[in-house]
């Protein structure tokens, strides 16, 4: 019969098909065991690909060979290389890349701060400022020479100029910093104030506020706009080899770096958006290391070459009631502009007006309401896997919360005594609100943001929400243009003190998530001049106590971040407390 | 000869119609220069940049000027990037039309011989099981298909690896996600346009004169069956090289559609604008082939 003919004919196009597809499987199974993936000057080509289950041992052995570590991140978006463009924090840009660096870094094994850039230091009799010994024989990535005082006064003015986005430069302008060469290798930096955490800030890599060194030669020759686009000019372990917006980063180590050379000679960072996908690229060899989702943690331990660890930081995951812009003036008395800010509106239940003691009070009991209607916990439990804890202050982390926590401060999750809140506050129907959730920190923050909007849903409004990257979203933030909901997910934690952190949201600097209000800036203010410990303990209790009446800020959870290791390759990865997942590639030690 | 010409002229109007809608979208969002300035610009940067963008002017006017520079093929620069949009735009085309073909072969040649297998033993297991397989492909997904295919082939199998372009064994997942979907489309169609033609009177009369069964499906069936599935062809392969959205973010497959994703969490809206252009340009080329291949297909059709 024809018909049974023509069936055999489909069935054999079928399987030769089939046998077409497996074909190219066992040719791409083959290649890198023969054919070991090697950097070349055509970066797509460096991709360890396929790496099979069966010979991962063999795969892994001449991977280890090549130095290529390879990495899945969910963002790689960070253009524009000269520092006041960066448009986002350039304390993560160096802990991420390990291309630029600063003057000090976090130690790996003790939580101090030890030279890079420098040999030495000294604070001024007066007490206002510090002496920086530039190490010698410092060069620049790209040919751009050897790195001096010029380079370093100049990255620092440029950080801390008109125009910058820098989260350190309210902390300059604040203090009134300045720098200065005094020879080829000394910089003089002064203050008009004092403060106790501008030298961690400014000097260390655990910060916004760190100030990388760029090379002043590579600025001036190429142009700014040039530069922009340029990819060489730092002085770390690693150069950018390419840089493809959304898509994939390429370091090399640095063949004249200053310090150790780098175990590893190539990092391959690709940029993949969705976590299961991470994931797959781990177990299958493709990456050596990815984040994992917390639910999957058990998951990827149960695989014989691979390995999870925690970082022992959390991440911080908190609600910004943005559009709290009430300081006309600087605390000095300045004046602030513009104002109103653009993103003021007084409409908005959670901001309220700001002359205006009732609608202030008014507004506050709304926030108190939106944070006693998140049942953090649950978050924890339900989509962390346990794997973190509830918060109820702002930027305290491990383990400076267990010493300073007070039971009082614990909000508690009660609907019926949220919906009484917002009822005095004379929103008896809830209120209607879009809330931002951005991306690129933490495996889970769109879930996490999606439970906080329900949780608020449930007091009767409307929450819409919006996802968005976090750079996309900062230029709006850093405007002050903004009067929504905002979840944010910080990535593991910082070396930086608390402290700090408040202090960016001086309304003077660049970085602000929405809250320009007195009360809190005056006592950070207060804590700076301080030097004894029992009276900066005493204020930050005021502090605390402060956010947590008005909750300027709703903090969510603390999440724990956890990364996935291809053990089999990778024997040791240092991290500092500073680094968040992505840096320190320097500490990579192959099996 | 006069229906390429009208043809032409509408695809033409169609596309001055998406520069309106891409225009007036970007103008509802706001004054274009919060993106593009930085926020500590001055007020004469301000205005010197509304200036350089034609914003002084009546919107009118402001749209002949944008109409103007997308003649010239100046899209803007990136809002992050701070590099020519079509600079950009280029850089992905080339993955986008590699999955795409890969894709719709995959789709073709798995969908005609099924299409048509499952029209000839109508009512049997083949026709069953080979809808079930359409239905599935249209049913499940997409982003379920793509996962359980990498969970699959690569992590358990590890033939091919997980996401990215590194080449041809990086194309085989995508390609199948993608063309699943698409030949489900060309076997229901191709099916019952089969069932209609093989019904039909010239085809009784072909097996009546002695025609051989290949003849009678391969040469007067399936010829006369062709012209719904390749506008769906046609259609689908311009789908696929603009909208291979899900796809592309979960395999991370540097096309069009995932730097639209991009553009979209990025608030980059010149990069936006150039890709939805981009899409307008080529479903308005493919229907233009489509209905060219018509006549090639069937000379009884007249455009």
């Amino acid at each position: 019969m024809n018909s049974r003919r023509l069936t055999m004919t489909y069935v054999t196009i079928i399987v030769g098909l089939f046998v077409l597809i497996t074909g190219c499987d066992d040719s791409v199974t083959q290649t890198p065991v023969s054919s070991p993936p090697r950097p070349t000057s055509s970066s797509t080509s460096v991709t360890s690909t396929a790496v099979p289950k069966e010979t991962s041992s063999s795969t892994v052995a001449i991977d280890a060979e090549s130095k290529i570590f390879t990495l899945a991140a969910t963002d790689v978006t960070f253009p524009a290389m000269l520092p006041n463009r960066l448009p986002a924090a350039p304390g993560g840009f160096i802990r991420r890349w390990g291309v630029y660096e600063t003057a000090m870094v976090w130690a790996v094994d003790k939580p101090e701060l030890e030279n890079r850039l420098i040999t030495g230091w000294e604070m001024h009799s007066d007490g206002l400022g510090w002496t920086l010994e530039l190490k010698e024989g410092v060069h620049f990535h790209g040919g751009w020479g050897e790195m001096t005082a010029d380079d370093f006064v100049w990255s620092f003015e440029d950080e801390i100029s008109e125009g910058s986005i820098h989260s350190g430069i309210g902390l300059a302008r604040v203090t009134g910093a300045k720098a200065e060469v005094i020879d080829k290798y000394t910089v003089s930096i002064t203050l008009e104030q004092p403060n106790s955490f501008f030298f961690d800030a400014f000097f260390g890599n655990g910060s916004g506020a760190s100030t990388k060194v760029f090379s002043k030669n590579r600025v001036e020759s190429l142009g700014t706009e040039d530069a922009l686009l340029d990819l060489s000019g730092g002085t770390g372990p690693f150069i950018f080899k390419k840089w493809a917006q959304g898509d994939e980063v390429i370091l090399d180590a640095f063949d004249e770096y200053h310090g150790t050379p780098s175990e590893v000679k190539t990092v391959h960072i690709f940029e993949i958006k969705e976590s299961a996908t991470q994931i797959a690229a781990l177990k299958s060899g493709q990456v050596d290391a990815s984040l994992v989702p917390a639910p999957l943690a058990e998951d990827i331990d149960k695989k014989p070459s691979l390995g999870t660890r925690s970082f022992g930081v959390p991440g911080s995951q908190r609600l910004y009631p943005q559009g709290q812009f009430c300081m006309e003036t600087t605390l000095s008395g300045e004046p602030l502009t513009p104002y109103p800010r653009p993103g003021y509106d007084s409409d908005k239940p959670w901001v309220g007006e700001c002359n205006n003691a009732v609608s202030q009070e008014n507004a506050r009991l709304v926030r108190m309401a939106m944070s006693m209607s998140i049942n953090r916990q649950s978050i924890v439990d339900n989509i962390l896997g346990g794997f973190g804890r509830p918060s109820y202050l702002p930027e305290v982390l491990p383990p400076l919360l267990d010493s300073v926590w007070q039971d009082r401060w614990l909000i508690p999750y009660d609907v019926s005594a949220a919906k009484k809140l917002l009822m005095d506050a004379g929103y008896p129907d809830g209120i209607d609100a879009l809330m931002r959730i951005t991306t690129g920190s933490h495996p889970l923050e769109i879930e996490m943001g999606q439970a906080v909007a329900q949780f608020l849903g449930a007091l009767g409004g409307d929450i819409r929400v919006e996802v968005l990257t976090y750079s996309g979203n900062r230029p709006s933030v850093v405007a002050r243009e903004r009067s929504d909901l905002w979840f944010r997910s910080s990535s593991a934690g910082t070396g930086e003190p608390p402290e700090l952190t408040q202090l960016r949201r001086n309304p003077e600097n660049a970085f602000n998530p929405g809250l320009e209000v007195r009360e809190p800036l005056e006592i950070i203010h207060q804590m700076d001049t301080l030097t004894a410990k029992g009276d900066i303990n005493n204020l930050r209790e005021k502090l605390y106590d402060g956010f947590n009446h008005n909750q300027w800020i709703i903090p969510i959870v603390l999440a724990d971040q956890i990364l996935g290791i291809n053990t089999a390759k990778i024997s040791e990865w240092k991290m500092t407390t500073g680094s968040g997942y992505l840096g320190d590639f320097e500490n990579i030690r192959f099996q | 000869m006069q229906f390429l010409v009208k043809r032409l002229i509408a695809g033409f109007l169609a596309l001055l119609i998406v520069t309106m809608l891409v225009f007036g979208l970007s103008r509802i969002h706001g004054d274009p220069r919060t993106l593009l300035i930085s926020e500590d610009a001055t007020q004469e940067q301000y205005d010197e940049l509304g200036r350089h963008l034609g914003l002084d002017q009546p919107l009118y006017r402001q749209y002949l000027l944008n109409l103007s520079h997308l003649i010239r093929a100046d899209l803007g620069n990136s809002i992050l990037q701070h590099r020519p949009v079509e600079e950009i735009l280029l850089s992905r085309i080339p993955n986008s039309v590699f999955l795409a073909t890969v894709a719709f072969l995959f789709a073709t040649l798995i969908g005609i011989p099924l299409g048509v297998l499952a029209a000839v033993n109508r009512g049997r297991l083949w026709d069953h099981g080979i809808r079930a397989f359409a239905v599935l492909g249209q049913a499940l997904p997409i982003f379920w298909v793509a996962l359980v295919l990498i969970y699959i082939f690569a992590v358990g199998l590890s033939w091919v690896p997980a996401s990215r372009n590194n080449g041809w064994s990086s194309v085989i997942l995508p390609a199948i996600t993608l063309g699943w979907f698409g030949a489900s489309g060309q076997i229901r169609i191709l099916r019952s346009s089969m069932l209609e033609v093989l019904d039909s009177e010239y085809v009784r009369l072909a097996r009546a004169k002695g025609s051989t069964e290949r003849s009678v499906i391969w040469k007067h069936a399936l010829r006369n069956a062709l012209v719904g599935p390749i506008t769906f062809a046609g259609l689908t392969l311009a789908s696929l090289i603009t909208g291979s959205i899900v796809v592309e973010t979960v395999f991370s497959w540097p096309g069009l559609g995932l730097l639209a994703v991009q553009s979209v969490t990025n608030s980059d809206y010149p990069i936006l604008q150039g890709v939805i252009l981009l899409v307008a340009i080529v479903y308005i080329v493919a229907s233009l082939i489509v209905d060219v291949l018509y006549t090639i297909i069937d000379p009884r059709i007249r455009i």
